[in-house]
């Protein structure tokens, strides 16, 4: 999974699942909580994770994940349009 | 940030992102350009303006902030938030919030003292003056023909956006946010396609000069 860019991270499902959880259940995710809910290798999730932090969708504290509040509408944006 | 967008996703059933689902969901999505021109959440505006005007005031900007987020989906705040978010008050600390973390400012000309503050802060730094569009009030054709003349501090902005009634200003904020957004989503695209074709240019070239010396 090689680093992605900002709009690429919504038309990919493994990203898109990642940030509805982090959505739903905000604030402070961790990696290994997510990997067990969708039965995803915790590396991968891991790798997703750094991804979306590096781009500030995402934002981390003590391994832990929240989605930025940039994430948050940009999540909220494609939900209205492509998932309603 | 809105408690709304929050409180969807909370409710939201797990189902709702199944897998299954956001395949189906993705699926008539050709290129990822095509979500990027529907993302007005990439990048947060701050709406300044007075609180305790007689027109402009804490309810009108908190329901500017609320349709900008709901409907069109724009990362919105209005200026008490971000001082909330810092903590202190200090001019300093309020620049820096606003450097680091509005790619927008909305400033709409008020009379309030904090608003006044805001203004100067924004005046002095050209970074901020850079990203704010300022909407000022005017009541008739002649009067905003003597504004320049009579408002010093307006022509400090280059470009600002004249307005008579609340209904205008409403409008002319929202067209001039999505507009801005539009621009830096398409600039932002451009500079990255760019690049691309750069390296494609270059590679081009050097086997070109390659075939050229044989």
């Amino acid at each position: 999974m090689s680093s992605i860019n900002w709009d690429s991270a919504f038309i990919d499902v493994n990203y898109l699942r990642v940030m509805y959880y982090l959505a739903k259940y905000n604030p402070s995710i961790e990696a290994i909580r997510i990997a067990k809910k969708f039965d995803m290798k915790p590396n991968d999730v891991q790798k997703i994770l750094k991804n979306l932090e590096n781009l500030k969708i995402a934002e981390e504290k003590n391994d832990r994940y929240t989605l930025t509040d940039k994430g948050l509408m940009s999540l909220y944006n494609f939900h209205v349009n492509f998932n309603k | 940030m809105n408690k709304e967008v929050k409180a969807l996703f909370r409710k939201l059933p797990d189902k709702r992102f199944a897998i299954t689902r956001l395949e189906k969901a993705v699926k008539p999505i050709e290129s990822a350009e095509q979500f990027r021109r529907k993302n007005y959440g990439k990048y947060a505006v701050l709406i300044c303006g007075d609180h305790k005007g007689k027109s402009i005031n804490l309810k009108f900007l908190r329901r500017l902030q609320k349709k900008l987020t709901l409907k069109y989906g724009v990362t919105c705040y209005i200026g008490r938030d971000f001082i909330r978010r810092v903590g202190k008050a200090r001019h300093k600390d309020i620049q820096k919030a606003y450097l680091e973390n509005a790619d927008i400012i909305i400033f709409i000309d008020g009379k309030s003292t904090g608003t006044n503050n805001e203004s100067n802060e924004i005046r002095r730094n050209k970074k901020l003056k850079k990203k704010t569009i300022a909407f000022f009030k005017y009541k008739t054709y002649s009067e905003l023909i003597r504004i320049p003349d009579n408002e010093d501090y307006l022509s400090e902005f280059k470009y600002p956006i004249p307005y008579r009634n609340m209904q205008e200003l409403e409008a002319k904020v929202i067209f001039g946010t999505k507009h801005v957004i539009l621009y830096l989503l398409d600039k932002d695209y451009i500079k990255r396609h760019k690049n691309k074709g750069k390296k494609g240019n270059f590679k081009y070239l050097k086997s070109f000069k390659l075939n050229k010396g044989r």
